[in-house]
């Protein structure tokens, strides 16, 4: 079964009273920030924090990422050498314009891993892609690296950077957001869109969740608790939907059993893409099958 | 590790600590102050010594407000608390 | 948790940020002081949480919010000024409260070094108040049984300061004169300091020692220097006196403490007042001596220092010792 990432909750990585209680509003992933909601003169403690949360605290299976400083700022490789120590599952890059960015990081990453004596490729890597340049180069951002599971867009740095303002249709987005998601399903990672900052508009976060959905993204960047439940419930397929997938799942599994080449369900032909899309719709149901 | 000077880290606000960190030449001095003193004041005590032991530090004060951190919490605020202690200033 | 809190610093020189903030002490009584350094401000979206200010290690003007009481606004206002002090190599803060804060403060590391009726100097410093008695203790005589005391600011030492110094060297075994130690006072520290020992030289049972915190400086006597009457007023002579009677002259067994009558300033009188009032209770005599006067005008510093800047040294040379004219004289033009 593939991880959801329907929800991925940010945690300023400065405060210890949300890192030790995030877990219990339950989101596919947890992203402990270091970056741009740490001031500066906490990066270090913040840095710290995070490593021994990490460390100590059981995340209950719950995915964690960890937004580093830039390898151009005075704190990145710091950042770096105390959490991959610490062992997160993902490291994510902030503003990533071009695959090299990534091989900077990982080669960093590797030569820590061995330093550390931590498994070779066990922490995994995810992009944000936040301007113009990076938009252009999701592509080979995308591929870059085995580490890369997943691309995210940010939002607020990128429409500054192509000269606008965000929208409620986010006309401004379609193409950043296609562009990404293109990238991350050619190469077969996920695709994460970004933050809602209008935390009290449900109806407004909705009907972009709603949207990102239809655009094929596996999930959204949550700065709010109570966006996380919106979320899993757009994402939540219909019952009918469910059933629907079970019964071509079982078809599909009875069928190979009997060495059965061409399958069908009621007339129809249940090629790749059709079990691929029921396999998803388990996926984001919960219900488990036999591969 | 060396302490340079005097450095301070976290805060007194719910769940956190706040570590100050004090070189000086009187041996370790260990002051903790805590809502929880009765029933964690020994292990948060041992905790902050453990580190201190790790980093070779046994010449300084080491003031520390507990407002019910989680050992997690503490062992980070006391190894900032450090981390700032031993750096130059610039 | 996922509050939008802000936190906003706001630095001695920028007068309209800090408008909202003085709007926010004076509704809830409290007045703001325009010697401070930092303003720290709470807010939440526009609201204004709470406020918390400092002049040098001094903390001053705290005010919560009174509708957000038991969220903890408090304890994250001090924590951030502990934490900007420290960036400014400040580690030892005090403050000057009403008893009702004193437990509060006490749970976020102060400690309690006096209480009045009222108030309660704290620090947060467990060994300050200590170290500082040693200190004193540094400066004991142990032969001496009449030990007198001055405490002067000396801005700079004049005849009319000497006067009252060699009447008490004639009068005790020994003489302290406590130099009040804050740099508000136009002539720096170090060099009052200097003057007054060059200028009791040849007074051998004369010790000029440095006041230190504790005596007539911003952490016991906040309003002295604006020499402003406030309601404050009292609260801070009982805070400063019953210091000065309890620790201080217990230390140095002083017996006597001498005061120079005051017929300018009127809190300076008040204080003489407080003095006879308060002192006594610890077994110290009150001494207070008719000014020296130069063709009946009372020897003052300020007159001192009005005709130094007007370089009308001629007068000058009678109403000051020899190194206080050379280092008029050397500052003309800087003063």
């Amino acid at each position: 079964m593939d991880r959801l990432r329907r929800t991925m909750l940010y945690v300023p990585g400065s405060k210890p009273g949300m890192i030790k209680d995030i877990y219990i509003y339950q989101p596919d992933a947890i992203m402990f920030d270091l970056e741009d909601s740490v001031s500066i003169t906490e990066k270090d403690s913040a840095r710290f924090l995070v490593s021994e949360a990490l460390k100590q605290v059981d995340y209950q299976g719950i995915e964690t990422v960890v937004r580093i400083n830039g390898l151009d700022t005075e704190f990145g490789l710091e950042d770096l050498k105390l959490i991959v120590q610490s062992k997160p599952d993902v490291i994510r890059l902030p503003k990533t314009e071009k695959a090299e960015d990534v091989w900077k990081v990982e080669k960093i990453i590797d030569k820590l891993e061995k330093e550390y004596g931590i498994e070779k490729g066990s922490i995994n890597m995810m992009a944000a892609i936040e301007s113009a340049m990076g938009v252009l180069n999701a592509a080979e951002i995308a591929k870059s690296s085995k580490r890369l599971i997943g691309i995210a867009l940010g939002a607020e740095d990128y429409v500054t950077n192509i000269k606008t303002k965000r929208s409620p249709e986010g006309t401004e987005l379609l193409f950043a957001r296609s562009q990404i998601l293109n990238a991350a399903r050619a190469y077969n990672i996920a695709a994460i869109d970004t933050v809602y900052s209008d935390v009290d508009n449900i109806k407004g976060f909705r009907r972009e969740v709603e949207h990102i959905k239809q655009l094929g993204f596996d999930g959204k960047s949550i700065i709010n608790p109570k966006q996380i439940e919106v979320v899993h419930d757009v994402y939540n397929p219909k019952v009918e939907e469910i059933e629907e997938a079970i019964e071509i799942w079982d078809t599909m599994k009875k069928a190979k059993e009997k060495g059965q080449g061409v399958i069908s369900l009621r007339g129809k032909m249940i090629d790749k893409p059709i079990i691929d899309r029921a396999k998803r719709i388990l996926d984001l149901a919960g219900v488990s099958y036999v591969e | 590790m060396k302490l340079k000077k005097r450095a301070v880290a976290g805060t007194m606000e719910s769940s956190d600590i706040m570590v100050e960190v004090i070189p000086w030449d009187r041996g370790l001095e260990i002051n903790l102050q805590s809502d929880v003193m009765k029933q964690y004041g020994k292990h948060i005590e041992k905790l902050v010594s453990e580190i201190l032991e790790e980093n070779n530090i046994n010449n300084a004060c080491i003031n520390l407000n507990d407002k019910g951190a989680l050992d997690f919490t503490i062992a980070a605020r006391v190894k900032t608390a450090l981390y700032r202690a031993g750096k130059e200033d610039k | 948790m996922f509050e939008n809190y802000t936190v906003e610093y706001i630095e001695k020189d920028q007068v309209k940020k800090r408008e909202k903030a003085e709007k926010f002490l004076n509704k809830l009584g409290l007045k703001y002081d325009e010697g401070v350094d930092i303003t720290i401000v709470l807010k939440n979206n526009d609201e204004i949480l709470g406020t918390i200010s400092a002049e040098d290690n001094l903390i001053k003007c705290m005010g919560i919010n009174q509708n957000h009481r038991n969220e903890g606004i408090l304890n994250k206002l001090v924590s951030e000024i502990i934490k900007f002090k420290y960036s400014q190599n400040i580690f030892e803060l005090s403050v000057i409260t009403g008893i009702c804060n004193k437990d509060k403060l006490k749970s976020l590391g102060f400690y309690e070094i006096y209480s009045t009726e009222n108030i309660v100097l704290m620090e947060n410093s467990k060994y300050k108040f200590q170290n500082y008695i040693k200190k004193i203790e540094e400066h004991k005589n142990k032969n001496n049984k009449n030990n007198a005391a001055v405490v002067m600011n000396l801005n700079p030492i004049t005849k009319g300061h000497l006067y009252l110094i060699e009447k008490a060297s004639k009068e005790n075994d020994f003489v302290y004169i406590f130099v009040v130690s804050e740099d508000k006072s136009e002539i720096p520290f170090e060099v009052r300091f200097e003057l007054a020992e060059k200028s009791t030289q040849h007074l051998k049972n004369v010790k000029i020692i440095e006041g230190g915190d504790y005596i007539i400086s911003s952490s016991t006597f906040p309003s002295y220097f604006t020499k402003t009457y406030n309601d404050w007023v009292e609260n801070y002579c009982d805070l400063d006196l019953n210091i000065f009677g309890k620790y201080i002259s217990k230390t140095l067994n002083i017996k006597k403490r001498y005061i120079g009558s005051e017929p300018y300033c009127s809190l300076t009188s008040y204080y003489n007042k407080k003095i006879h009032k308060i002192l006594p209770k610890y077994n110290v005599e009150i001494e207070e001596v008719e000014r020296l006067a130069n063709k009946d005008e009372v020897i003052s510093a300020s007159k001192v220092r009005k005709l130094a800047k007007e370089s009308k040294f001629d007068i000058l040379k009678e109403l000051v010792p020899v190194p206080t004219y050379r280092y008029l004289k050397s500052k003309r033009r800087t003063l």
